[in-house]
């Protein structure tokens, strides 16, 4: 069998919508990706942390709250500062559209808003982290 | 993929525990049978007995009372490795991966590892590689290394030969089941800890499983320990640690034949891979492989065919 | 055309369903069928028949008399209220806050010049979780989903627009109402207010926010004690307040399907109803603290079926279960909202349109004295000024142009409406009944019950999508390849952090520090013991202990509720 993309999924700072994550998981699941699930209220750090230790090839963070810009500011140089930077970093949530430019220019790959087509979620992880 | 050169670095970042080496070894070993195989040469010079299994149905607590022990052993100073399995989706081969989050409070600290694996479609409530993975895990040196297993029926009890002693994990209200299976995990386990110890018929289960444990000492002449445990307090953890050390000091006595037992099964899955790699796949995958089964569905050949197909495709290969 | 004419007549009396089925229907669709293999409602699936008869109501028992009654009186299916909004229409209002006290003062003053009569308050995340906003986990959250607040002097700006235009406040805080109730009442006081003038209404839900919301602070248990706490301050003190709304609507956001919102939220109250007659307290007293809030989504007859199902039965809970007689106690109360899940993000203004059609069915199921409106850009970020003004006037275009507030239940004796009612009923009270087996509420939610029937529910809403099954114009059908946001949204000001922390700063330097030590050990004695928690609140917003302070005391000896003790185990 093909090996399934590793993802880790988190929520990153106070908002923890708890159902929608799951179902993302599971979702993600049913297109074959094997999703680690690093909880709720989590810090940028946590989230780093975990995603060296599962050897992960995406990390997927969730923020509804409207703070992504600070969240992924931190991330993104935790990532750095672990030497895991090759890995592909997408984001789901309310992003308005202003914020995608520079969202890509702090290192996140792709940003999906509310609603998204899971197939084309999975089909895009499929060819990032072919091409990675 | 991001490789892993097994050399001196490598040996060395692995001997100082270094989480990143760590992390892509255990993907290597998952993703590549011929790593895996180079693997085996190297982490088996020396191996304590620090291994913990712990099992029990879904539901049980089993991710939060390892969570607490994290703690206690972080507390006594000890490093902790996890191994955390969650099955695979038959169809998809994806996976969610949810223990991980009951443990997130150790995410900051270097002498805790945790690792989510799935099962990859294998049954027994482990994956092919999680004993060589764990085996990694005691080769670098981590005081405990536990592995928690899928939620468990009564057949899947590849934890024995995975790990140095396993701990059951039973929750009140699983009276019945207890007494239905006289076989199965309660020969198995080393440990017995009754979770949610706060929860209505915590006493009449205990009472179940005094009696069964007991039983099997009688049998066997080898004690068991059981203990009451509330993984959302915390209470009864110490009891299980200090459990869990006397079934692991008593587990090294005893050390020649467990080990052989787990160098035994560890051998015949290496030679399972093989074939499959080796032999099946190519010949399924192969022009004679394709040619049978096309010949299959046009109702021109018998399943029982496959056998004389495949072994004339191995002597033709010789 | 003539021949059938007759038929009717002649024909079609006694057996009319099944003849009309066999001569008109059958032979109308045998050639090219219908637009689609099955009809089904929206969000409960339910198969819908090309047409309502006397004999569908027969079928599931349905009784004028005893269903029905008339408005105001039991069991209320027709309105809890005798004149409807021919008296009174409802209150009429939007969700806001947002930046420092005195942003959203601002914005609340241009709500109500906008027509609106009532406010809902909401928090940032820090405030909601329990935290001051100098609390490192709260960077880049600061005043951004909410109205920042962090001491009484917050609270006291924040008050600053004309109150008295306002029918009623609601203030959502639900983990640390106790800390937050203190504050209103101690800013209103300040102002010269009569608490007796206000009408103020706190969700005080905790029970939602571990089911699928998550801000919460305590365990359940202290969760539900400081909850309790509030609804009994109230009725002691300010009877004519609403102390808890269960948010059902929050419960449709995370995809609850109408018999699960009802079934949940009836659940949950009898959480804190329980608890409440376990202090002491009698049923007649107690149900009259207890209102609800409901999420009204896109189909038009769930929608009205559901308002009517949620009044008759509360009515026969309280009478049946819990024996009581007073007319408010059998009496539901309920804000309704049409749905914030229904807001597309695509094509945003397509969303006036789905407004004016919940609002409607709003109006037409009746029975809410308030009703609250999302905004056409609410996928998008907080609510632009537009967008304010709009839905400020979708409430008065439904009130005062379409006529159909001004005669009650006009669709009572429908077969359709009549039939949806019934079955929602009896699907409630399976479902109750099944809640009632796990313990109830608290039960339900530690089994993780509620939250995974509702990720299921999701799942499968999620494959009505996908599949085109449910249609939803913009997103997936008449989509608009490469389509670019046509309308301004609202833009946060990220100044609004750093404000609100040297605020929080200078209100810190200038009180008497060892009083508020002292206050905060008043309240830890308080939490540990079984003082109702509003008392010593009082007291200690007045001394400017803030609200992270507060709620770090009660931390101190409730703990915290670990966030991921209760995610639906996959």
């Amino acid at each position: 069998m093909e090996q399934p993309i590793r993802l880790l999924l988190a929520k990153i700072g106070l908002d923890t919508h708890t159902i929608g994550i799951t179902v993302l998981a599971k979702e993600l699941r049913d297109r074959g990706i094997e999703v680690i699930f690093s909880g709720l209220k989590q810090t940028p750090e946590q989230v780093v942390r975990a995603a060296l230790q599962e050897d992960v090839d995406v990390i997927g963070v969730s923020c509804l709250s409207g703070g992504h810009m600070t969240h992924l500011k931190v991330l993104a140089e935790q990532m750095r500062a672990l030497g895991i930077d090759d890995r592909i970093l997408i984001v789901g949530g309310v992003v308005p559209e202003e914020d995608v430019e520079p969202l890509k220019t702090i290192g996140v790959d792709r940003v999906f808003t509310m609603g998204a087509n899971m197939d084309d979620i999975a089909a895009y992880l499929r060819s990032a982290v072919a091409a990675a | 993929m991001r490789k892993v050169i097994l050399d001196e670095q490598w040996q060395a970042a692995i001997k100082r525990r270094d989480i990143a080496t760590l992390a892509r070894t255990i993907t290597a070993i998952e993703r590549s049978p011929e790593f895996l195989l180079a693997l085996s040469r190297y982490v088996f010079e020396d191996s304590p007995t620090v291994s913990i299994g712990i099992t029990g149905v879904p539901g049980a607590g089993k991710s939060t009372l390892l969570n607490q022990l994290i703690r206690a052993y972080r507390a006594q100073g000890k490093s902790v490795a996890v191994l955390a399995v969650d099955p695979s989706s038959i169809q998809t081969g994806g996976a969610v991966l949810g223990d991980r989050l009951r443990m997130q409070d150790h995410a900051l600290d270097d002498n805790v590892f945790v690792r989510s694996l799935s099962t990859k479609g294998h049954l027994g409530g482990v994956s092919e590689t999680t004993f060589i993975s764990a085996q990694l895990l005691k080769y670098a040196g981590f005081d405990r290394v536990f592995i928690e297993t899928v939620g468990i029926g009564q057949s899947e009890l590849d934890i024995v030969s995975v790990a140095d002693i396993s701990t059951i994990v039973f929750i009140p209200g699983m009276g019945d089941y207890v007494q239905g299976i006289k076989s199965g995990i309660m020969e198995v386990g080393d440990v017995f800890a009754i979770n949610k110890s706060d929860h209505e018929g915590v006493r009449a289960l205990e009472k179940v499983i005094r009696l069964e444990a007991h039983d099997r000492e009688n049998k066997t002449g080898v004690s068991l320990e059981v203990c009451l445990t509330n993984a959302v307090s915390g209470e009864g953890v110490e009891a299980l640690i200090a459990a869990q050390d006397a079934a692991l000091a008593r587990s090294a006595g005893q050390d020649s034949l467990r080990r052989q037992r787990q160098l035994q099964a560890f051998s015949r899955l290496l030679l399972d891979i093989e074939l499959r790699e080796h032999w099946l796949k190519p010949f399924v995958d192969g022009e004679a492989g394709r040619r049978f089964f096309a010949q299959l569905a046009e109702g021109e050949s018998n399943p029982a065919d496959i056998i004389s197909v495949f072994t004339a495709s191995v002597e033709s290969r010789s | 055309m003539a021949k059938h004419e007759s038929k009717v007549v002649e024909e079609l009396q006694p057996n009319s369903d099944l003849l009309w089925k066999t001569q008109y229907y059958e032979p109308a669709i045998a050639d090219s069928g219908e637009r689609k293999t099955s009809f089904k409602t929206q969000s409960l699936r339910w198969e819908i028949k090309p047409v309502y008869t006397q004999n569908d109501l027969d079928e599931i028992g349905f009784d004028p008399a005893s269903d029905l009654g008339m408005p105001g009186t039991y069991p209320f299916t027709r309105e809890t209220k005798p004149a409807g909004y021919r008296a009174d229409l409802w209150a009429m209002t939007q969700v806001s806050g947002f930046g420092c006290a005195e942003d959203s003062a601002k914005r609340w003053e241009y709500m109500v010049n906008q027509g609106l009569d009532s406010i809902i308050i909401e928090y940032d995340l820090p405030t909601t979780n329990g935290y001051d906003s100098d609390n490192p986990l709260c960077r880049g959250e600061v005043g951004r989903a909410g109205m920042a607040l962090d001491t009484l002097q917050d609270m006291e700006e924040a008050l600053n627009f004309p109150l008295e235009k306002l029918k009623n406040i609601t203030s959502v805080c639900n983990a640390p109402q106790p800390v937050n109730l203190a504050m209103l009442i101690k800013a209103l006081q300040k102002k010269g207010k009569k608490l007796e003038d206000i009408r103020l209404m706190m969700p005080n839900t905790i029970l939602v926010e571990y089911t699928c919301v998550g801000r919460y602070i305590y365990p359940p248990k202290h969760g539900l004690r400081l909850a309790c706490d509030v609804i009994e301050y109230c009725m002691k003190h300010h009877p004519n307040w609403m102390p808890l709304n269960v948010v059902g609507a929050q419960i449709y956001a995370a995809r609850g399907n109408p018999v699960q919102e009802i079934a949940y939220s009836f659940a949950m109250a009898r959480a804190y109803i329980d608890e409440l007659l376990a202090r002491g307290h009698k049923i007649d007293d107690v149900a009259p603290m207890v209102s609800f809030i409901t999420g009204i989504d896109m189909d038009f007859f769930e929608a009205i079926g559901k308002l009517r199902a949620y009044r008759k039965v509360w009515a026969r809970l309280m009478k049946e279960m819990y024996g009581a007689t007073a007319d408010e106690a059998l009496k539901l109360r309920l804000m309704s909202s049409p749905g914030t899940m229904s807001m597309a993000l695509q094509q945003p203004l397509n969303n006036i349109a789905r407004l004016g059609i919940e609002m409607l069915a709003c109006a037409i199921g009746g029975g809410a004295h308030t009703i609250n409106t999302p905004l056409y850009d609410e996928a998008h970020a907080l609510p632009s000024e537009e967008a304010i003004t709009i839905g400020a006037n979708i409430h008065h275009i439904v009130a005062h142009e379409s006529g159909v507030a001004d005669t009650i239940d006009p669709l009572a004796g429908s077969y359709y409406v009549e039939y949806m009612t019934k079955r929602l009923e009896d699907a409630v009270f399976e479902e109750m009944a099944k809640i009632d087996a796990m313990g109830g509420a608290l039960g339900a939610i530690e089994a993780g019950y509620f939250q995974s029937q509702l990720a299921e529910e999701q799942i499968a809403m999620n494959t009505d999508f996908h599949s085109g099954e449910r249609k939803f114009v913009g997103v997936n059908y008449l989509v608009k390849e490469d389509e670019k946001r046509e309308i301004e949204i609202f833009r946060h000001d990220e100044a609004a952090e750093q404000r609100q922390i040297e605020r929080l700063s200078r209100v810190k330097a200038q009180r008497d520090n060892s009083a508020v030590e002292k206050v905060l050990e008043k309240v830890r004695e308080a939490a540990r013991g079984s003082t109702n928690m509003v008392e010593p609140m009082l007291e200690a917003v007045e001394l400017y202990a803030t609200h992270g302070e507060l709620c770090d005391a009660m931390r101190d000896v409730f703990g915290e509720h670990d966030p991921n003790a209760l995610t639906p185990t996959l």
